[in-house]
């Protein structure tokens, strides 16, 4: 077997892993446009790395992908491992990994916040900075959950709720209409994510009905604004949101998380993921759902003179 | 004496859980009048503060990590029983109220306390962070508990070790300084530590029961290494280790960890080693059995003259 067909192998037998991990998105989303590095010994799988080459005006570069929250390494520990043997075992894989590593110009990833040892990468020169994502717990009772709101948040809920209703949507287009009216008005800029692209990650995921696109709409069957989220065995994420820039006081994109946060309570999946964020104001609105801050690593590496020049 | 910095005595003088490295006398002692401190007080209360040591080169006005400090930065006092919501507001509060008070210089390096999670109201301020690790044995209250947790060739080391090696306390704090110079003569380079500065600092840790210096000698009173580390309320940190290079097969230095590890347990919570970032090292650090610890080193070049020379990197 060569090692894509290892990763499927490992995937199939491995039913719980992140889907940012799983063979099927890659194939599914990217075809025969992406490539893995497997480490394994004795037919055991230790580690992937799954990853996908874009080339930018002539350079190589591996960069975070759009609607994936994460990606990077993902280290398939052996129980009962004693700690120190563990520290050791990540060593071990990620230099594997790190040496395997196409030649790139660039390369950027977001890691798991469950990797947490990036010192193999900081001993052959890499970088690393940590970043901040919100996760609630949703195996708390639903009374909990919305008690530790900030009472804002709670207020702008309470207020949707009078005017507006939730509903589930069949297609992605709604959400991209209203994504890209927010780019145009915002600084007159396009969208990076194309209709077609969307529309292939949202169908992966509502056939293996793991991912939803909810409306919030009015009397006049107004919409307001939609939410796309996904969820795996671990966690749900919120991918994507937009609100219609006419109505941006009513509430409505609270009214969907919690709507969101209120079905992935009733899933199996234990968290809810608010996928980041690093800028100050969406900071804020995260902060008041009550999640904890959880950090993860940003690391990356410049391998290209011109490019370190310019601070790529 | 300013105004902030009485404040910043009396607020230390009453508040044991606070680091070391974070303390008025610390400072006070290694820098005389050279350092100042930012404070973020709430009325009489201080939530935030941040001592530092400014210094000048070619010309330029920077913040750089201190040897002889293992983390400096902001150190925060948290109020009990905070929502994670309320936790998270108040630290942004805080960090950005002491950033605003930072004086103007052209490059800023400091490596915070472990309990320093989140770096984010620095990010807004277009401060860079990285991560780096440090080695912590969590507990040392139970010693047998820590010796079976050494691995395997560690414990061997000390047993072979003991059979030849005694440790005893020493006052010889200017021998360790002579033996870090000739480390530093055979790698042809100069001794970093100012002799001056250690000694003051060995006698205010003999003088607070918060330090203590270590010398391994053979049955012919040979020394073979010597070891300083320092303690508070929380934790023991490693601050110097020299071995002499003749007697650098004989795990002198394994015998001084433990015998530190066991001193301090009468004192302190925790071990710190203090380091295990460079790769040759952290295998050794790693067998004693801490935890992998992360701290951040949070940095910012001011000036466009040191951005263009890409002195971001580091000092």
């Amino acid at each position: 077997m060569n090692d894509k067909e290892l990763f499927n192998q490992y995937c199939s037998d491995n039913k719980n892993l992140p889907y940012f991990f799983d063979y099927a998105y890659y194939q599914t989303i990217y075809g025969n446009n992406w490539d893995v590095i497997l480490v394994e010994k004795g037919g055991v799988v230790m580690g992937i790395m799954p990853f996908i080459i874009h080339r930018n005006k002539g350079f190589k570069v591996i960069r975070p992908e759009f609607l994936l929250p994460y990606q990077g390494i993902w280290i398939n520990y052996p129980a009962n491992q004693k700690y120190n043997t563990k520290i050791g075992f990540e060593k071990e894989v990620i230099s594997k990994i790190i040496e395997q590593l196409p030649d790139v110009a660039l390369f950027r990833q977001q890691f798991h916040p469950t990797f947490t040892n990036w010192l193999p990468f900081f001993w052959k020169g890499y970088q690393q900075n940590t970043r901040y994502t919100f996760i609630l717990d949703t195996n708390l009772p639903i009374n909990e959950i919305y008690a530790n709101f900030h009472n804002n948040t709670r207020r702008e809920i309470q207020k949707a709720e009078k005017e507006l209703f939730t509903e589930e949507a069949t297609s992605i287009s709604d959400l991209y209409q209203l994504k890209a009216l927010v780019y145009k008005e915002k600084n007159n800029s396009t969208y990076p994510i194309s209709l077609k692209t969307l529309e292939t990650i949202y169908s992966y995921f509502s056939n293996k009905e793991t991912g939803k696109i909810l409306l919030a709409k009015d009397k006049e069957n107004t919409i307001h604004a939609a939410i796309f989220y996904v969820w795996d065995a671990e966690s749900a994420y919120y991918l994507q949101g937009a609100s219609n820039t006419k109505f941006k006081t009513s509430g409505a994109i609270s009214l969907l998380l919690w709507e969101a946060i209120k079905r992935t309570a009733l899933l199996n999946s234990q968290k809810f993921n608010f996928e980041g964020s690093m800028v100050e104001n969406v900071h804020r609105y995260f902060t008041n759902f009550g999640g904890k801050q959880v950090p993860y690593f940003e690391i990356s590496k410049t391998n290209n003179t011109v490019l370190k020049l310019l601070r790529y | 004496m300013n105004s902030n910095k009485e404040k910043y005595e009396i607020w230390c003088e009453g508040n044991n859980s606070i680091p070391l490295f974070y303390r008025y006398a610390y400072y006070q002692t290694l820098f005389g009048d050279n350092w100042d401190v930012i404070l973020d007080c709430r009325g009489e209360n201080i939530v935030g503060v941040m001592p530092f040591v400014l210094r000048s080169k070619f010309g330029f006005k920077k913040i750089n990590p201190e040897l002889l400090f293992p983390y400096q930065g902001i150190w925060i006092s948290y109020p009990d029983n905070q929502k994670n919501a309320t936790k998270i507001s108040f630290e942004k509060e805080v960090i950005t109220n002491i950033i605003n008070q930072l004086p103007k210089v052209a490059f800023f390096n400091q490596q915070f306390h472990p309990s320093f999670t989140n770096w984010l109201p620095l990010y807004w301020k277009d401060y860079r962070q990285t991560t780096r690790y440090t080695y912590i044995i969590k507990d040392i209250s139970n010693l047998d508990v820590v010796f079976e947790n050494f691995q395997k060739n560690i414990r061997r080391h000390i047993r072979k070790a003991e059979k030849n090696i005694s440790i005893e306390p020493s006052d010889n704090i200017e021998l360790a300084f002579e033996m870090k110079l000739e480390t530093a003569r055979r790698k042809n380079t100069s001794s970093p530590i100012d002799k001056n500065k250690l000694l003051q600092l060995y006698n205010y840790c003999k003088k607070n029961n918060c330090g203590e210096l270590l010398i391994a000698k053979d049955q012919q009173n040979n020394v073979h290494s010597m070891f300083f580390y320092v303690w508070d309320e929380l934790s023991a940190y490693c601050l110097i280790g020299v071995t002499d290079d003749k007697y650098k097969n004989e795990s002198s230095m394994n015998l001084l960890y433990w015998e530190a590890i066991k001193r301090a347990s009468t004192n302190t919570k925790t071990f710190n080693f203090n380091g295990g970032i460079i790769e040759t090292i952290e295998t050794f650090f790693r067998s004693y059995g801490g935890i992998q610890t992360p701290y951040f080193d949070i940095s910012k070049t001011n000036s466009s003259l040191l951005k263009a020379l890409n002195y971001s990197v580091k000092k």
